[in-house]
């Protein structure tokens, strides 16, 4: 009978050694990926990333990577390609499996499929619409738009300040010619975010454009907006979203409970200012701070990670109980397993920006020049986007990658037509400071 | 004797039970009858694209607002646009309303995506490569005498969240067509289709 039970006992704990060991692999080969991307190493990072199994429980993170990394390197078909798959990969991750939530009650949540919060389900939408909107398919960026809208509707609190991407939700209706659907976008983010000199100019020449004198009357509220027919619009991602790092409370002196936390940095924003031919514009960038999204975007299920969390010590404790009542050495052992594979679920998509800004620079038709200074002092990145041809009521797309980091040529048959060669995108120019 | 019947039904228990299981991991390929309505969730598929064709299609050859005693009408088709939540290749719609009207010999129709390689072609037997006997001539293009364009809208709701075991979603599309009179501007004739469809998910699965 002893041996029996013994032998019970020895099954759990390998399985719950084994479930922990599974969890590592496809971890390490993603964190080398990001490592090499980090590095500025883009190719060798989308080719590590191939080498996770598409079985993976960490599937989502490859597909979330594999877009954020091709989208930083300038090749918009291919992120668009990871990101769309992403997509389809969160509608079948859309159910509670039996399976996982059972494994995960004796481990952790490693051993669950990672499903994403909610922030970085919408952020996906972003780079979909940034990267429709360079490749000049502006039908394909409303549909991501839409996607938004619900995904926003669904989170309102946890997401409603990611002033980005919802000014970018009305900027692609806008480019699909969808006025109506992007003035009601426009007006909600106006209501929400009226300190936004940036965001009232758009909703206002969207209402311009629309011939609706009272919504223009009541954005302008006193200013002096000019409308534009033509502009260039430059995306700006800079720095690096922080990762989710391990909280825990003690519940007893051999039991705690594990959480994932966003710790409180100070959030800095990068200043942004541009210049038109060699003059200063003013145009205020639309910027979001993507941690004070994700941040809220976890507090958003802290009450379900709480319960499970407490739920999980009740099955671990009622094991650990169960084993040393047959063997004091045996229980010790049951015991520290589960003790150390009580780890918080810290996964995150850690290859986004810490921060997205928009700039609309209103332009006449014509060859122009914009000079972008990301950051102040010594710090500064001056990067010089030139020949930008537009058209009377063309909106020119542009984007600026990661400024702080080192991005490599991009191959000329991956640039769309819409970006420029690298050589004029990338192309630092000296600044005052330096 | 009890026992020997117990063990032995539980031994056909688990061989039927591993037969259903292997029977049930099998891969298979079948053909399908494209006419047949096959529907895997609420999201538009194939069987709502024949739906909206055929009732557009139908629409377009019975109208009595379109005047075809003068001859067949010229039409020029700018496609629709898609206004869902999906990305839904319209082309797709697009090219078999043409090609239905093509086929039923109603319509004419000009081809505005091959307008570039006309060009082109046109151009290069102008340019003496082609004997004067052998070329196009140029200005006897036809013009359309209608712009046909359309919209697919779609509208979805998802069930409110509360305790249940499955996830409901409605959808809704509509389809709008419509000719437009190249000389006077007037919307000549217009239709449209409405699909619902309300499709239900386990929240819970294995």
């Amino acid at each position: 009978m002893d041996t029996k039970i013994h032998a019970r006992m020895r099954n759990w704990a390998l399985i719950v050694c084994l479930l922990f060991l599974q969890a590592c692999a496809s971890t390490n080969t993603i964190q080398t990926a990001r490592s090499q991307y980090f590095s500025g190493q883009h190719e060798l990072a989308l080719e590590t990333l191939d080498e996770v199994s598409p079985d993976s429980r960490n599937r989502l993170l490859v597909e979330f990577d594999r877009g954020a990394i091709a989208f930083s390197a300038g090749r918009h078909r291919e992120s668009s390609r990871a990101l769309l798959q992403a997509s389809s990969t969160l509608e079948q991750l859309d159910f509670i499996s039996v399976s996982e939530q059972s494994k995960a009650l004796v481990t952790n949540d490693w051993a669950t499929a990672y499903r994403g919060e909610s922030s970085e389900r919408l952020w996906v939408h972003s780079l979909q619409m940034m990267n429709f909107l360079l490749l000049n398919e502006p039908e394909s960026a409303a549909v991501e738009a839409r996607q938004a809208i619900q995904l926003l509707g669904n989170h309102t609190e946890a997401l409603k300040k990611d002033w980005f991407t919802r000014a970018l939700v009305g900027l692609s209706l806008e480019q699909a010619n969808q006025l109506d659907s992007a003035q009601i976008e426009y007006n909600k983010l106006h209501e929400d975010a009226d300190f936004s000199e940036g965001i009232a100019r758009l909703a206002w020449n969207n209402a311009k454009r629309l011939g609706r004198r009272s919504a223009m009357k009541k954005i302008a509220s006193g200013r002096d907006f000019e409308s534009y027919d033509s502009a260039i619009v430059v995306f700006v991602d800079a720095g690096r979203i922080p990762t989710k790092l391990a909280g825990s409370i003690a519940i007893d002196t051999d039991q705690f409970i594990a959480f994932p936390i966003y710790p409180e940095y100070p959030e800095i924003s990068q200043a942004i200012n541009a210049s038109l031919n060699g003059e200063a514009v003013s145009s205020t960038p639309i910027t979001t701070n993507l941690i004070s999204v994700a941040r809220s975007s976890l507090s958003e299920r802290g009450n379900k990670i709480a319960l499970k969390s407490v739920v999980r010590a009740g099955v671990k404790n009622a094991i650990a109980k169960e084993a040393r009542k047959e063997d004091t050495l045996l229980g010790m052992f049951v015991t520290a397993a589960l003790y150390i594979t009580e780890l918080p679920d810290t996964r995150s998509w850690e290859t986004l920006p810490g921060q997205l800004s928009m700039l609309v620079i209103p332009v006449e038709p014509g060859t122009h020049t914009v000079t972008v200074e990301v950051g102040s002092g010594s710090s500064n990145r001056v990067v010089t986007l030139d020949n930008i041809n537009v058209e009377r009521g063309q909106r020119v797309f542009r984007t600026l990658h990661k400024p702080n980091l080192i991005t490599p040529a991009l191959t000329p048959q991956t640039v769309p037509a819409s970006v420029p060669a690298p050589a004029e995108a990338e192309a630092e120019v000296p600044t005052a400071a330096s | 004797m009890k026992k020997l019947i117990n063990l032995r039904t539980m031994r056909l228990a688990l061989v039927a039970l591993l037969s259903v299981g292997i029977v049930g991991c099998a891969a298979t390929t079948r053909n399908i009858d494209p006419e047949s309505e096959i529907h895997y969730d609420a999201n538009y598929d194939f069987s709502d694209k024949k739906a909206i064709v055929d009732d557009l299609v139908g629409s377009l050859l019975t109208t009595t607002q379109i005047n075809t005693s003068a001859g067949k009408p010229i039409l020029i088709s700018y496609g629709i646009a898609n206004e869902t939540s999906e990305h839904i290749n319209t082309g797709g719609i697009s090219d078999d309303i043409r090609l239905k009207l093509i086929q039923a010999n109603k319509y004419r129709f000009l081809n505005r995506e091959q307008r570039v390689n006309v060009n082109a072609e046109t151009e290069y037997q102008q340019a003496g490569y082609v004997a004067v006997a052998d070329q196009v001539k140029i200005g006897r293009q036809l013009g359309a005498d209608y712009i046909l364009a359309g919209t697919l809208r779609s509208i979805e709701k998802e069930q409110p969240r509360q305790w249940r075991l499955n996830k409901k979603r409605l959808v809704f599309y509509s389809m709008n067509l419509e000719l437009t009179n190249l000389e006077t501007g007037e919307i000549s004739w217009a239709d449209n289709v409405e699909i619902a469809r309300e499709s239900s998910q386990p929240i819970f699965r294995w």
